[in-house]
This record gives structure tokens, C-alpha cells and sequence, in this order.
């Protein structure tokens, strides 16, 4: 396969409140590039130009710290299924393509500087309640609390999540279901996470309405963005959970099974 | 437990599904319009209605369904944009997202308008000799109300849509194609169902 | 400078226990009045901030990611090792402790790594209770898998992405005393130097990375949890954010760097496509168990790989090492994949060779294989476009994992009081050589279940005065940050710091990479030197120091890369022996096997900072052997 040459619509925004606006890119890619590498390369030839790089933020580049983001050409993560953004090569654009490329837009994930977004809002949702108590040194062996392997693997499935926040980005009201429902789901099925099952699923969803995310549609984007394929089963499972801490006053529900 | 984003979904879940058995409810009545013995059976069930002791309570439910189904809405609505601000310049819809999915505020509205005319027009219009098999016949029998209430059945099938299968998801209880498939089935008869009466009526003058 | 590693008396099993019992302990009222800043928030970072804060330290936990749950050990794949014993296969704490000291081709201090052995059960039953969900029997108890030509089954797992599991353990702990008000976090801040006064860690020096702004912070104690230093190759299969420059620091400010020249090649990534390439995949280890490593017998062989009869085909790995194969450790591997390429037999890039799944395919079927490594394949098409269930797949070995790092004594304090190094940051456990599924071990039972103890015995005995941000040393040393800052800006040139890096990545690899000797060391000295004056002639960084601006971040690390490269070629250059990771071509046996020299280098070399461009001093703290034989590794 041949080099592409692509042109890029680039979201520019100098500060927090500054005002933001287009820039268009003239760039050429080759196959094997990825997506990260092409805006590397754009970079690289901007700083020789003394002109100010475009600021995006990534990490480990193998799909799983959740540091990379942007929308391309209105796709979270971009075109590709199960996979973030430093996960696509350019092998899926064509030559001539026009790419144009957003930061995740919503209230909760404020604009650093161009496609940089603030995602602490998730750490505010995990500290209300996305963990066990359990002090270090006090827990018992290993084997003593038994997990049967579909309600292991139930949870992993949940747990996957890398907290990109791809399902926010997408979600025409910049809902935080499936990220707060992943990491619910994650604990209240394992029998470790029982104890406090019902003022977790209390307190997250207080923190993730507090933190000013939307409400779910039900109309699965999040879903088809996710990296991790989460599935919007886990949004009805934290419904129920929701429900049940209204319901039940006492912390000794009985276990339920999930999805 | 109703002031959270989670809570008004719940709300909207079940006063859409009251609202919802109310349609069937009443599209099951008005089938009896397509009998063939001129209005009698369906006059009688009116008149049976009307006479009910069990109807103005009905009624009482059945608005307040309605504006809360409605104020929950507003509500969510405005949750929506208060947490997007601001939009993407390109914009491609994935998942289940859908015409009918992303338009339910504009066709719940427009089923709103819609109502307080109906209402107007059969629940306070004046019935003569033929009751209100009559009223329904030549209100039909005009081109333009008839293919208004055309129209309108469709926005009502694009909202029941996305509804059932959403109500049920948000009440816990997802169940993937299935219940999406039962739901755009269930729009498709009740919105024809209804689509069918003036379409009959205005054909059979 | 005496270099005493502080190592308990008593025999093997007994130090630890023994030990924890010495330490003196900070009354409970006390621990709320201590402040300690934890730099990192990985395994170790996490661990050891979640730890402290429950038993009432006050701790302020910094990171460069926009959140600690992000921090590199979360994209460790395989598994974490554990001397359970579940499966009953013969596993013990001290074959965990033999196992990896052997591993470490004898490099590593004895009393540290037996203690590694002792905790790492209690780290599985930490996690456990955390809510990680590690793979289950259906039984319902934890399943085990062997790992990394480990002859027991002691590696707990969590599909393929155990490290993101074990960190969101530890991060979700963490969050637990930032709600509780233990923990105070500072995402998105860059540590630019230590604060050394009156002879004592107290503070450090950070940027804002959003706003720009730098400031100090004062504690009672410094732990720097900050990882490796892999990326001074550039190609790395680190985060692209992994840096040297808290350690390099602390160097600068007295602390020792011990066996810098430790890394670890990993032989299966995917191999270099471009110029253009920004870091490089890692490939689960576990691809070996089925896939056979070849290369085809005539260099320039043209045809396609399947075109390629099997009379035509040289196993190597198979052919070398009868009794191990594919299977062989990391660094041999790794050695072997680079000497057939070296002979002009690679393929595609010529720096590649084959890992075949037909066998395996054709024995087990491929829903079998796809089962066991169906992520991977996909993983695999989606970087490469090829796809591995019909054409084989192309690797390469990259670098991976540091072994060496500040030098600590068996409390984990490195020479500067109050400093204290935890995970891929310290030397201490791996040797010359870590094994599979080890350093997760590593990170958490520094943060878990060593330095809870180890700090108090410190901080209960330590005449900490009454020094804050406004003391002098704090001054100084955030002047000296600005003025960094300042003098990195002001270079007005040309050249990125990506080009920097990248030219500095590819000296490192070509001569202190997987094979060294004397000459190349030399040459590669003078060139490192000569590259970094152009550096700080020829860099342009673009935008201010006030703001958010991700080019200066980066200056400023490649700017410690440079120097601390310097010091890594000097140690590959004294320590004239093979061993483990660290191959000098000079020391190899007839067949092209590793030759340690355990009468000169059973040591461990801690280098002090003597100035840039000088030649660091050298100071050794002697290995002592009393409960293993050394002995030379075969794989035959």
C-alpha cells in the first residue's frame, strides 16, 4: 500500500476559556502509521516551523492507561470497533481523506488546551464510593472467599473498563452511565464487595449527578464506542442496583446474579 | 429517589408505560369503528365509557401521567444540555442511536399539540344523531384532517419506537434485540392501527 | 562512601520477622503529624500512598497522568507471582526466592528478594479482597498458570491486562483515603527536582502541567515510586510519558544509581515499520508455549514465508536449546533473535523473525488457538495488517523493563536519609535479569508490605527539624528548576526534541542494547556527550513555561536522558562480565552464551554523581551468597 495524503481539521484552543476554532493540516501517512504517529509527525513539522504543536493527550499507546481520546470525524476513539484512538492505524483512511478531529466534548470533561481534556470528574465518582474497605493487612486468604468463574468473569467483563471516557464523549447528553455502571457492577457482583454494596450504589450515582453528567437515552453509543466493549446490560444492571438501595434498608441484601 | 438523573428516568419509564397501555387500551376500543353495522357497536362502547363511574378517576391517572411523563422531560432535557454544552462539528451516530431515538423530545411535543386538538375535537366535540361513530366519519371525510391525523400517527410510531425497549432498560431489565425488535413491532401496529381509522374512514365515503 | 545495605542478621527466614519487630513504631497520635510525598502512582506509588494513609500519615501522591489510575504498570499483561502453592506442584517461599535469584543471574541482594518471596502471598490476598478479578477454577478458587519457563504454576492472572486489575486495586484504595482525607492527589504535576536540607529528603519541586506554575512542597519523607528508565532507548515498549528525570534528580542530589546498565530486552514485540514510530508493542510472552521461532537458512530469501519448504527453515531457538526451545528466558531469547539478524537472515525489515502458529493451528485447531490468543492475533492484524492465523508473525525484541534504578538498602531508603525508592524506581529484587509476572510482585510488596514498616522505623528515629518551604535549600533548588526551565526555552535552534531523542535512542541501542562491547561503549560515550552539547545548541521548544505545553515536558526529560545515558554506557563499560540482560561480547562461552565473572563483579555497582561529563564515582556493595549456590544458567 502506498503513502495517504490526508487533510486535517484540528480543533485549536489556546486555555480553558479561550475561544476555540479549526485549523486545517496538510499531511501524508503512511499505512503502517498510527493515528498518534501521523499527528506526531504533523507536530514534529510545526515545532521545526516554530509554530505551537497540537497538544493531545497519550500514554502507553497500546489501548489500555485510557490517557488517549479525541473524536474523529464524530466518532470517539474513531472509526474501529473495540479499540481507542492510539489503537487505529491509518490504514483506514483513504487517500484524499479529510479528517476532521474534536476533543471530547461535555461539561464534566472541561477543554485544557485543544484536544487535552480534564477527566478528574471520574476520580471524584471513584472516591465515592468505587472501592472495598478493606485496610491493607487485613484481608483473609485468598482462597477463603470462593468466586465462582462466571461471576469472576462477569465482573472482569465490567472491570475492563480503562476510564477513557469514550462513553461521556459520545452520549448526546454526556451521560457517565456505562463508565459509573462498569465500575459498580465491577464490585457489587463479587462476593468481596457486598458488605457495601447498597451505599456504594447510592453514593456513586449521587457523585456522577453531582459531578454534572446527563442521563442515559438508552440509545447504546456509549456501547459502540467503548474500547473494552462494555456492554449497556451493565447500565440496567446499575438501574436495578439503584433501585434496590432505595428499596432495601438492610446492607444484607442477598446476592444477586447479574446480566 | 426521583430528583436523580436515574430517578427521572425511572419516572419517564413508567408513566410512558401507563401512557403506553393506555394506547393499546384504546386502540382496541376504536377497532370496533371498523365494524360494519354503521356505528352501532362502537357507539354503545362510547356511550359505556362515558357512563363508567370508573372513568373520571382513569382520567385523573391518566393525566397525571402525562405532565409528569412530560415535566420529567423538560426536565431531562434541560440535564441534557446543561451537561453538552456544546456539540461536535461532525457528528456520526453509532450504536442504537436513531432517527426516532434522538427525536423524542420533538415528537413527544408534537404528540402533545396534537392531543389537546384531539381532545378538543371527539371528547368535547358535538355529537348528533349518530353519536360519535358520526363525528369520527366526517371529521375524516375532510381531506386535511384526515392526512393531519395520518401524519401525526407517524411521529407517534417514531416515539413509541425508541420506548418500550427503553422503558424497560432503564427499569432494569435489558434484553438486547429482543425487546428492541418487540418495541419497533409494537410501534408499527399501534401507530398503523391508528393511522388506519381515518385512512378508512376517508376512503370509505 | 560505605555502602551497607543494611541487611538483618539471622538466618534467611527470620530477618524479615525479626526485623519488624526492631524497627521502632510511630505512636498513632504521632503518624497523623508526618507528611509524606509519594511520587507516582503505580503499583508501588499507589500501594504505598493508600497504605500509609490508613495508618494516618498524612500523604500527598503526585502523578503526570491526568489521573493515577493511568500510570504505567497498568499495561502489564501477564501475571503476578505468588508462592501460594494452590496447585500443590511443589512451589514455596524459598523456591519463589531460589527462583528468582537465579533468574537474576546472582545479582540481586539475597535477604531482599527472600522477603519479596515471603510477602507476595499476602499481595494475593490483598488484591483478592480488593476485588480484583483474578481468573477462577470452577471451583470458585484462583487458577494459576506457569509463566515465563517457571517449572511450578505460581502466576495469578487476570485475563490479559492483570497489571490495569492490580492497579485499579491499588488506585481504588487510594481513592478510598483521598475521600477519607489521608491522601491529598496532584494529577498532571511533574516532579522537577528533590529537596535535600540539612542532609535529609524533605520536599520536592513540581510543575504544574496545566498552568505551568512551580512550586515546593515540604514533608517528613520522599518516596519516589516513578518506574524505569526504558525510554532512554526512545523505542521502548514503556508509556510514552515514562521518564528518568525523579531518579535522575535525586542522583543529581546525592542519591547512588545502582546497575543502570540492567535492561531488559523482551523478545516478542511487533518489529519497527518506520522512522516515524513513536514506541513499540509488546506481544504476550505467552505467545511462545505454541508459536515456533524461525528464520529461513539463505539470507535475502524472497519468498513469502509459507512458501518457504521446512528443509529451508532454521528453528534456532529449537536447534540451540533442545531442552528449553521457544521457551528459554527473556534475555537469551532476546540475544538469539539479534544474532541470526545480525548474520543477514532476518526477515521483512531484516531486523524480524517468524513466529509460526501452523503447527499449532494444524495440531490444535484454530478455535483452540484462538481461544487462547485471540486479542493478541487481533492486536497483532490491527498494528501490522497481517494476519497471523495464515502468514506468521513477524517480532522482534524491544526494550522493556529496567532492572537497575536508585540503589536502596533493605528498608528501602536510598543513600540520602528520607528518600526512599520503591518498584521499577529502586534495583533492589530483579538482578541482572527480572522474570515474568515479577514485577508486579515487586511494586506491590514494596508499597503493601515493606515500606508501611520501614518508613515508620525512619521516621520514628529520625531528628527531623523544623524546616519549611522557606529554608534556603528549598529556595535554591526551586530557583535552579526555573532557571532549567528557563535555559531549556532559551535554546534557540532548530532540531524537535523527538529528533533528540529518537538520534539518542538509536546510539543506546546499537551499543548499549542487547549485545555491548568495550569499543562500541567508548564510541557511543563520545557521541552521547557530543549530542547533548547540540542539544542545548540546536533544541527548539516551542510555546512558554506558564502554560500547558507538552514539548517542554519532553525537552526536559530527553535533557535527563542525556546525561543519564552517559551513566548507564559507563556502567555497561566497567562491569566487564555477562550476565543476565547485560551482554558483553567479550564474555561469552564458546556456543555464545553469557560468561559472569562472580570473582570480580558479585557486586552491586552504585554510581555517585561527579558532575556532567564527568566520570561518576563507582561504589560497591559486595553480594554475598549464603543460601544459594552459584551456578552458570543453561538452557541446553
Amino acid at each position: 500500500m502506498s503513502d495517504v495524503d490526508i487533510t486535517l481539521k484540528v480543533w485549536r484552543q489556546d486555555g480553558p476559556d479561550q475561544k476555540g476554532r479549526f485549523e486545517t493540516y496538510q499531511t501524508q501517512a503512511t499505512p503502517d502509521m498510527s493515528f498518534l504517529e501521523m499527528l506526531d509527525v504533523v507536530n514534529d513539522s510545526l515545532e521545526e516551523g516554530q509554530k505551537l504543536p497540537i497538544s493531545f493527550d497519550s500514554d502507553c499507546r497500546e489501548g489500555i492507561c485510557g490517557m488517549c481520546s479525541l473524536v474523529i470525524n464524530g466518532v470517539a476513539h474513531g472509526p474501529g470497533e473495540g479499540t481507542t484512538t492510539c489503537q487505529l492505524y491509518m490504514r483506514s483512511f483513504a487517500d484524499g481523506d479529510t479528517i476532521t478531529i474534536e476533543p471530547f466534548r461535555a461539561r464534566s470533561f472541561p477543554v485544557i488546551r485543544d484536544l487535552v481534556v480534564d477527566r478528574s470528574a471520574f476520580d471524584d465518582i471513584v472516591q465515592a464510593g468505587g472501592y472495598n474497605s478493606v485496610n491493607t493487612g487485613s484481608a483473609p486468604d485468598a482462597n477463603s472467599v470462593l468466586v465462582s468463574k462466571d461471576r469472576a468473569e462477569e465482573a472482569m467483563d465490567a472491570a475492563a473498563c480503562i476510564g477513557c471516557g469514550a462513553c461521556v464523549a459520545t452520549c448526546k447528553n454526556a451521560s457517565a452511565m456505562l463508565f459509573v455502571s462498569a465500575k459498580l457492577k465491577h464490585l457489587n457482583v463479587l462476593p468481596q464487595g457486598q458488605p457495601e454494596r447498597r451505599e456504594r450504589s447510592r453514593a456513586m450515582l449521587k457523585a456522577m449527578d453531582d459531578a454534572g453528567f446527563g442521563h442515559c437515552t438508552n440509545e447504546y453509543e456509549c456501547e459502540a464506542v467503548c474500547p473494552k466493549e462494555i456492554s449497556v446490560g451493565t447500565i440496567a444492571f446499575l438501574n436495578r442496583e439503584v433501585y434496590r438501595s432505595s428499596l432495601v434498608t438492610s446492607s444484607l441484601a442477598p446476592t444477586v446474579t447479574g446480566e | 429517589m426521583f430528583s436523580t438523573s436515574i430517578g427521572k428516568k425511572l419516572g419517564m419509564a413508567l408513566t410512558g408505560l401507563v401512557l403506553y397501555s393506555f394506547l393499546i387500551g384504546h386502540l382496541a376500543g376504536n377497532l370496533q369503528l371498523f365494524f360494519d353495522d354503521g356505528g352501532t357497536a362502537f357507539n354503545t362502547y362510547a356511550e359505556f365509557m362515558i357512563s363508567n363511574p370508573l372513568l373520571v378517576p382513569t382520567e385523573f391517572v391518566l393525566l397525571g401521567a402525562l405532565v409528569l411523563h412530560v415535566w420529567f422531560a423538560a426536565s431531562l432535557t434541560r440535564l441534557s444540555r446543561q451537561a453538552k454544552p456544546q456539540g461536535y462539528a461532525v457528528r456520526q451516530a453509532v450504536g442504537g442511536r436513531s432517527l426516532a431515538s434522538r427525536t423524542m423530545i420533538w415528537s413527544g411535543s408534537t404528540i402533545l399539540i396534537f392531543l389537546v386538538i384531539h381532545i378538543r375535537t371527539f371528547k368535547f366535540g358535538q355529537t348528533g344523531e349518530g353519536g360519535l361513530f358520526a363525528l369520527v366519519a366526517d371529521t375524516f371525510h375532510q381531506p386535511g384532517w384526515a392526512a393531519g391525523y395520518v401524519v401525526v400517527m407517524t411521529v407517534l410510531g417514531f416515539h413509541l419506537w425508541h420506548a418500550m425497549h427503553s422503558a424497560f432498560q432503564t427499569l432494569g431489565w435489558h434484553a438486547r434485540a429482543g425487546w428492541r425488535r418487540a418495541s419497533i413491532l409494537m410501534s408499527i401496529l399501534i401507530a398503523g392501527g391508528f393511522a388506519a381509522i381515518p385512512i378508512y374512514f376517508f376512503l370509505a365515503q | 562512601m560505605a555502602l551497607d545495605g543494611h541487611v538483618p542478621g539471622g538466618p534467611l527466614a527470620e530477618k524479615w520477622d525479626r526485623h519488624r519487630f526492631d524497627l521502632k513504631l510511630v505512636n498513632p497520635a504521632n503518624k497523623r503529624r508526618h507528611s509524606v510525598i509519594v511520587v507516582g502512582t503505580g503499583l508501588a506509588g499507589a500501594s504505598a500512598a493508600a497504605t500509609l494513609a490508613e495508618l494516618g500519615y498524612h500523604v500527598k501522591s503526585f502523578c503526570l497522568q491526568d489521573s493515577p489510575r493511568r500510570a504505567h504498570s497498568i499495561a502489564a499483561q501477564g501475571g503476578i507471582n505468588a508462592a501460594k502453592n494452590y496447585q500443590n506442584d511443589g512451589d514455596s517461599v524459598f523456591r519463589l526466592f531460589y527462583d528468582t535469584i537465579k533468574g537474576g543471574d546472582y545479582r540481586a541482594r539475597e535477604a531482599n528478594v527472600y522477603r519479596l518471596a515471603q510477602v507476595s502471598t499476602s499481595i494475593i490476598d490483598q488484591c483478592a479482597a480488593q476485588g480484583v478479578p483474578f481468573a477462577r477454577e470452577y471451583g470458585g478458587t484462583l487458577a494459576n498458570r506457569s509463566f515465563g519457563g517457571a517449572q511450578v504454576s505460581r502466576t495469578f492472572y487476570a485475563r490479559g491486562q492483570t497489571g490495569q486489575q492490580l492497579l485499579l486495586g491499588a488506585y481504588s484504595a487510594l481513592m478510598r483515603q483521598v475521600a477519607a482525607g489521608g491522601v491529598e492527589i496532584f494529577p498532571r504535576h511533574e516532579m522537577l527536582d528533590l529537596v535535600v536540607a540539612e542532609g535529609r529528603a524533605r520536599g520536592i519541586v513540581t510543575r504544574n502541567l496545566v498552568t505551568g506554575k512551580i512550586r515546593s512542597w515540604v514533608a517528613d519523607a520522599v518516596l519516589l515510586c516513578t518506574g524505569g528508565y526504558g525510554n532512554a532507548f526512545y523505542l521502548s515498549t514503556n508509556a510514552k510519558g515514562s521518564n528518568v528525570t525523579a531518579t535522575w534528580r535525586a542522583h543529581r542530589r546525592g542519591a547512588l544509581f545502582a546497575n543502570p546498565c540492567f535492561t531488559q530486552i523482551h523478545p516478542t514485540c511487533i518489529p519497527v515499520s518506520g522512522s516515524y514510530q513513536a514506541k513499540l508493542t509488546l506481544m504476550s510472552e505467552s505467545l511462545r508455549n505454541d508459536g515456533r521461532v524461525w528464520v529461513p537458512k539463505q539470507g535475502g530469501d524472497a519468498r513469502s514465508a509459507g512458501a518457504i519448504p521446512e528443509a529451508d527453515r532454521d528453528y534456532y531457538l529449537e536447534r540451540r536449546y533442545p531442552s528449553f526451545g521457544n521457551l528459554v528466558p527473556r534475555d537469551v531469547a532476546s540475544r538469539a533473535a539479534k544474532a541470526v539478524c545480525d548474520e543477514g537472515l532476518g526477515v521483512g525489515s531484516g531486523r524480524a523473525v517468524y513466529l509460526d502458529f501452523a503447527d499449532a493451528i494444524q495440531r490444535d485447531g484454530a478455535d483452540t488457538i484462538r481461544q487462547k490468543y485471540g486479542n493478541l492475533f487481533q492486536m497483532y492484524e490491527e498494528i501490522t495488517g497481517d494476519d497471523p492465523y495464515t502468514t506468521p508473525m513477524q517480532i522482534y525484541p524491544a526494550v522493556h523493563y529496567t532492572m537497575g534504578g536508585l540503589w536502596v538498602d533493605y528498608n528501602l531508603m536510598s543513600n540520602v536519609p528520607g528518600l526512599f525508592v520503591l518498584g521499577e524506581a529502586n534495583f533492589s529484587d530483579h538482578g541482572a535479569n527480572r522474570l515474568g509476572a515479577s514485577a508486579l510482585m515487586q511494586g506491590l510488596a514494596d508499597g503493601y508490605f515493606v515500606i508501611p514498616y520501614t518508613l515508620g522505623g525512619y521516621l520514628a528515629g529520625a531528628q527531623l527539624g523544623g524546616v519549611d518551604e522557606n529554608h534556603s535549600s528549598f529556595e535554591d533548588t526551586e530557583k535552579q528548576a526555573r532557571e532549567r526551565i528557563s535555559s531549556l526555552l532559551a535554546v534557540d535552534g532548530s532540531r524537535t526534541v523527538d529528533d533528540f531523542h529518537r538520534e539518542l535512542g538509536l546510539l543506546m541501542w546499537d551499543h548499549c542494547g542487547m549485545a555491548r562491547n568495550a569499543e562500541g561503549l567508548t564510541a557511543a560515550r563520545g557521541r552521547v556527550r557530543e549530542l547533548r552539547d547540540d542539544f542545548w545548541k540546536n533544541l527548539t521548544v516551542t510555546g512558554s513555561g506558564g502554560e500547558f505545553n507538552q514539548t517542554l515536558e519532553r525537552a526536559g526529560r530527553v535533557a535527563d536522558f542525556m546525561e543519564f545515558a552517559e551513566t548507564m554506557i559507563q556502567d555497561a563499560l566497567t562491569r566487564d562480565e555477562s550476565c543476565g540482560g547485560h551482554f558483553r561480547e567479550e564474555h561469552q562461552t564458546e556456543e555464545g552464551e553469557a560468561r559472569r565473572d562472580d570473582e570480580d563483579f558479585a557486586h552491586v555497582a552504585a554510581w555517585e554523581f561527579a558532575g556532567i561529563g564527568n566520570n561518576a564515582t563507582l561504589h560497591k556493595e559486595e553480594l554475598a551468597f549464603e543460601n544459594v549456590q552459584l551456578t552458570q544458567r543453561s538452557y541446553k
